[in-house]
């Protein structure tokens, strides 16, 4: 198993990938299958499993993107192998003669105007957005990968997020409360499973608490380990300080 | 009922039917995806629970279904009540209430005397139309010799309408009587009322018909002290033979004479039930002064009753019961009696 992919040693696995290690590309594709997935479904403007062709086509795109990225042109790598990834699409549905999903016809106009757009004026702020923006990609994709060796998916966290706000605020505080102990973390990320019962004993927070919100605050912990995902981590804690202000403001 | 909701975030995932949201909050949320629309990771995405519709749908259905049970309950409680637009009271002398719905189709029989109730048991009233009743309700009480062939007979019917009806059935009512009892040759002296609804409910207080009520109250009137035993089971004609007063029963006495003398003339009894219908083209002045006491109804019936009285003694005419039953109508009825007063003194003058 890889450690944990950080953007940092994401670019290094892509430097190694362009330069012939097959491993690192291959890990690379791994990581990046739901972005390709999802980009190919989003363009197309139908839900793409991995059996259609669209997928094998966007996979290839992909491929070819690790090939041909070029650093220097200023563009981060997710948006270049969406741009790549969204041309063969349509290349494809022209061959096909297919036709072509109305959503495909609007986003080719936008997307042609957007690219010339940023091509030629190489305008610094949507430079930025899309590289925020692509940044929350690698901060999810990343997260999602983590916590597939949680055995966790993030259509299951649905029913372990807490629904009520105290609740909420309660295993928000048992997720700092669990992240201060490096012991416990240490165990979790080893056994790559909660520490139930010590942590609760530990913190005298009820197990059947703990429980009902497993897979959730499993993800908060995550998330508050890994402070370098700055959006996600922004994210979670907005409304904390929202809710912090507002307390304030109402005393 | 819930609040409709909108949850906005970010999609972290996106699966053939949902997204999942990691709400601001922090929360995550799978919303449906919309069939049309593949949203890219990490875009934001502001959902709105459909709650508006979901739940209003729900709230309409649900809404209707009280309506429908309200409806259903009310049709089922209290048409008891309002069913009957109709309520016909009839006396031979079985006293019968007929309940009719505003279609005229027969929901009740009530009897309200032992007479009334062996008419009644042989009646079948279901799915059947009020006059095909009232012809049943003569024939039974020609069968079983309430109405006979030799006898003047009784019929007196009110037609208590519980609702405001357009068009008057009473007419028609007369004339299926008057059929009847022609193809049975029956003689009968005929008489058809509207009454009120109020006047129903205290008849029933006394548990008589409306009839036997007015008749009742027509007797308190008059000073003699009726029993209301009697009165319910005692066909109008007897009642009245018991509690007129001396000078009457002298009357009545002389109703056998006046009976003869109709089987001599049999015509002349139909010719009587015709003139029962309403002749507005002959109004006379009597008339006038008969609707103008009318008018003050119950106040003085007393007055009006002396003043009319008094000719049939005098005349002493062959239809002194008639002319009895009709004069003890007048306190109460409306217009239609008065023709039949008033004719009523016509044929005693002549």
């Amino acid at each position: 198993m890889n450690d944990v992919l950080g953007v940092d040693s994401m670019n290094e696995m892509l430097f190694q990938a362009i330069n012939g290690n097959d491993l690192a590309r291959e890990k690379m594709i791994q990581h990046y299958k739901p972005y390709i997935i999802n980009s190919a479904g989003s363009i197309v403007g139908r839900f793409i499993t991995w059996s259609d062709e669209e997928a094998s086509i966007a996979l290839l795109a992909f491929n070819r993107a690790i090939d041909t990225y070029e650093r220097s042109k200023g563009r981060t790598f997710l948006n270049y192998a969406y741009l790549l990834i969204k041309r063969d699409l349509i290349d494809f549905y022209r061959k096909e003669k297919r036709q072509i999903h109305p959503p495909i016809h609007i986003t080719q106009e936008q997307e042609d105007y957007s690219t010339n757009q940023l091509e030629t004026k190489k305008s610094l702020e949507s430079y930025e957005q899309s590289l925020q923006k692509h940044e929350l990609v690698e901060e999810i994709l990343e997260l999602s990968e983590l916590l597939k060796q949680f055995n966790i998916s993030f259509h299951e966290l649905e029913n372990f997020s807490p629904k009520h706000h105290d609740t909420r605020e309660t295993v928000m505080k048992m997720a700092r409360d669990f992240i201060n102990e490096r012991e416990l973390v240490d165990e979790f990320l080893r056994k790559k499973r909660l520490p139930v019962t010590a942590f609760a004993k530990q913190f005298g927070y009820r197990k059947k608490t703990i429980e009902r919100h497993r897979k959730y605050l499993v993800t908060i912990i995550l998330l508050l380990n890994h402070p370098e995902w700055r959006k996600l981590n922004e994210y979670i804690q907005k409304p904390k300080e929202r809710e912090a202000y507002e307390k304030t403001e109402n005393i | 009922m819930k609040k409709q909701k909108t949850y906005k975030g970010i999609v972290m995932e996106v699966t053939r039917d949902s997204i999942v949201l990691l709400c601001e909050e922090g929360t995550f949320k799978n919303i449906p995806r919309p069939s049309s629309d593949v949203p890219k990771i990490g875009d934001p995405f502001t959902y709105t629970e459909k709650a508006r519709r979901r739940i209003p749908r729900l709230k309409y259905v649900s809404i209707a279904v009280i309506v429908l049970l309200v409806i259903t309950s009310l049709s089922v409680l209290i048409p008891s009540q309002s069913k009957s637009a109709y309520v016909l009271a009839v006396d031979i002398n079985p006293s019968l209430e007929l309940y009719a719905d505003k279609h005229l189709n027969v929901t009740e029989i009530k009897a309200l005397n032992e007479d009334g109730e062996k008419i009644a048991n042989a009646i079948e009233i279901k799915n059947k139309n009020l006059y095909n009743v009232l012809e049943e309700v003569l024939e039974q009480s020609i069968q079983q010799e309430y109405l006979q062939h030799l006898e003047q007979g009784n019929v007196t019917i009110t037609v208590v309408p519980k609702t405001k009806q357009k068009e008057s059935i009473e007419k028609a009512i007369e004339d299926v009587v008057a059929a009847s009892l022609e193809s049975h040759t029956v003689e009968a002296d005929v008489s058809v009322k509207t009454g009120k609804s109020s006047v129903l409910e205290e008849a029933h207080k006394l548990n008589l018909s409306v009839n036997k009520y007015e008749l009742y109250n027509e007797l308190k009137e008059k000073g003699s002290k009726p029993d209301v035993e009697t009165i319910r089971e005692l066909p109008i004609g007897k009642v009245k033979e018991k509690y007129e007063p001396a000078a009457e029963r002298v009357n009545s006495s002389e109703k056998e004479n006046g009976k003869k003398q109709k089987e001599d003339h049999p015509e002349k009894g139909n010719s009587y039930k015709r003139s029962e219908q309403p002749q507005p083209q002959k109004p006379s002045p009597k008339k006038e002064k008969q609707t103008n006491n009318e008018s003050e109804k119950n106040k003085n019936p007393q007055a009006n009753k002396t003043g009319k009285e008094n000719r049939p003694e005098k005349n002493k005419e062959k239809r002194g019961k008639n002319h009895q039953n009709n004069q003890n109508q007048k306190g109460k009825q409306g217009p239609q009696n008065h023709k039949n007063g008033n004719q009523g003194q016509g044929n005693g003058n002549r």
